[in-house]
């Protein structure tokens, strides 16, 4: 039996109209944790036109709502293409969601990594201001999270929205980025 | 040196998996081990894939078939939990949901709708069933995937750290999580904190749906009251396991189920209660 380390203060609740949001990684920190530290990246920005964007959804059966997608090529550091990161943003009924997908010179997915992560529920949520997040045995070094953010558990969330817009992207690739 | 907090997440197991770890050097490699063995678990007890070890047991009754150490392990941990459980949890019920489709049916042979834990029988590197029934691990194998990625953390000296698998959450080391619990008529509320323990939640709707997946059904195939069920315990796989056996039974009877596996239930009203297990 694991006595929880006690925690002063209650929390407190308080109406907020952001439920979650968690910053995972910015655009240079994806870039690496997708191709590695050793990758040089350049930017492109895809633009698709009207034509472009009917045959990604004919493909896909996703709309492309985007005219312009942020993405980068990146190299080895003898300059050998590795591939595209694609910055991406779903929307869900609650979910907004911004990630970025590695998708290899042959249109493979490499890597999916979720950059920006919020739940929304407008007013009707209730949210606890959390105390002193993590105790540290040792007070003068205690591990520290900067953020208030708690984890969630409950209803498990389909990442179908994410499923779906890599799909997109896929398609893209084939429309726009296939050599 | 203090250690720093990594935090990553992925969309894998049909769901959002998310990483906590508290390292001296960021490693990249390290998080993508972590990653990567929760999805080598899934792989291998995939009922969807018509080629997992899992699926290659179901399609072969009455015969030994060779399976990762893994899979006989949750297997083992499912076997148990139906006896201890009385069968509220049980993992023979493949079946029933195949032909409900909420399964997929990859199956030449006809196959009882549910059994029993002793239908499977299981002896070093391999299990035989002993009748035509499908297993589905899909209530604890999640919570199996979720400690082992806590074991390798703690293998690569990450010092403190949590993995959240849609929900299924284990937290070690000198650190105190807050969690909160979604409910399905789009709500956040604060359930607990959680020190070295795992949680596991699980809801009990009517039907599944593209936003929520997974359904809990009991040995008729009827369903339990809608709701949300979570419970705190040593290990994610025992909290995951109970989830589905707390959902079949009487709020009145869940307090006293759960202490008798050393673990927890948590109603979402006991959302600001300091816990302690």
């Amino acid at each position: 039996m694991k006595q929880l380390i006690p925690i002063l203060g209650l929390p407190i609740l308080c109406a907020s109209p952001i439920a979650y949001a968690v910053e995972y990684l910015n655009e240079d920190q994806a870039q690496v944790a997708l191709f590695g530290q050793q990758a040089s990246f350049t930017p492109t920005l895809i633009k698709l036109n009207e034509e472009q964007r009917d045959q990604i959804e004919a493909i896909s059966d996703v709309r492309q709502r985007w005219k312009t997608q942020k993405a980068w090529k990146a190299f080895t550091p003898e300059k050998d293409f590795l591939g595209w990161v694609i910055i991406d943003k779903v929307i869900g009924k609650h979910e907004f969601i911004t990630y970025a997908t590695a998708i290899s010179p042959e249109g493979k997915v490499l890597g999916i990594e979720i950059m920006d992560y919020r739940e929304t529920y407008g007013g009707e949520v209730r949210q606890a201001e959390w105390r002193n997040h993590f105790v540290g045995a040792d007070k003068t070094h205690p591990l520290e999270l900067t953020e208030d953010i708690p984890n969630i558990s409950g209803a498990t969330l389909s990442c179908r929205n994410v499923t779906n817009g890599v799909k997109r992207l896929l398609a893209l690739y084939e429309v726009a980025l296939k050599p | 040196m203090t250690p720093t907090l990594a935090k990553r997440m992925r969309p894998i197991l049909g769901t959002f998996v998310e990483i906590g770890a508290f390292m001296h050097d960021q490693k990249e490699s390290v998080l993508n081990q972590v990653f990567n063995k929760i999805e080598c678990i899934h792989n291998q007890m995939s009922f969807h894939d018509p080629n997992s070890a899992l699926s290659i047991l179901n399609k072969s009754p009455g015969k030994w078939i060779d399976l990762p150490n893994e899979t006989l392990s949750v297997m083992r941990k499912a076997k148990q939990l139906s006896l201890d459980s009385d069968h509220l949890f049980n993992c023979t019920l493949g079946g029933y949901l195949v032909t409900k489709n909420i399964l997929p049916n990859h199956f030449v042979h006809s196959f009882e709708p549910s059994g029993k834990a002793s239908d499977i029988e299981i002896r070093t590197h391999q299990a035989r069933l002993t009748a035509p029934v499908l297993i589905s691990l899909d209530g604890i194998a999640k919570g199996y995937a979720v400690d082992l990625a806590i074991d390798i953390m703690k293998q690569h000296n990450i010092v403190a750290g949590w993995v959240n698998a849609g929900g299924d959450l284990k937290v070690f080391g000198d650190l105190t999580l807050p969690v909160s619990q979604r409910q399905k008529q789009a709500s956040l509320q604060p359930l607990v904190q959680l020190n070295n323990q795992a949680l596991a939640s699980s809801e009990v709707h009517s039907q599944s749906n593209a936003r929520f997946p997974g359904q809990i059904i009991d040995n008729t195939g009827l369903q339990p009251k809608p709701g949300v069920i979570s419970v705190m315990a040593k290990d994610t796989w025992l909290a995951d396991g109970l989830t589905k056996v707390l959902a079949l039974q009487p709020e009145s009877e869940r307090y006293a189920t759960a202490k008798r596996f050393n673990a927890k239930y948590l109603s979402s009203s006991a959302s600001t209660n300091r816990t302690t297990l």
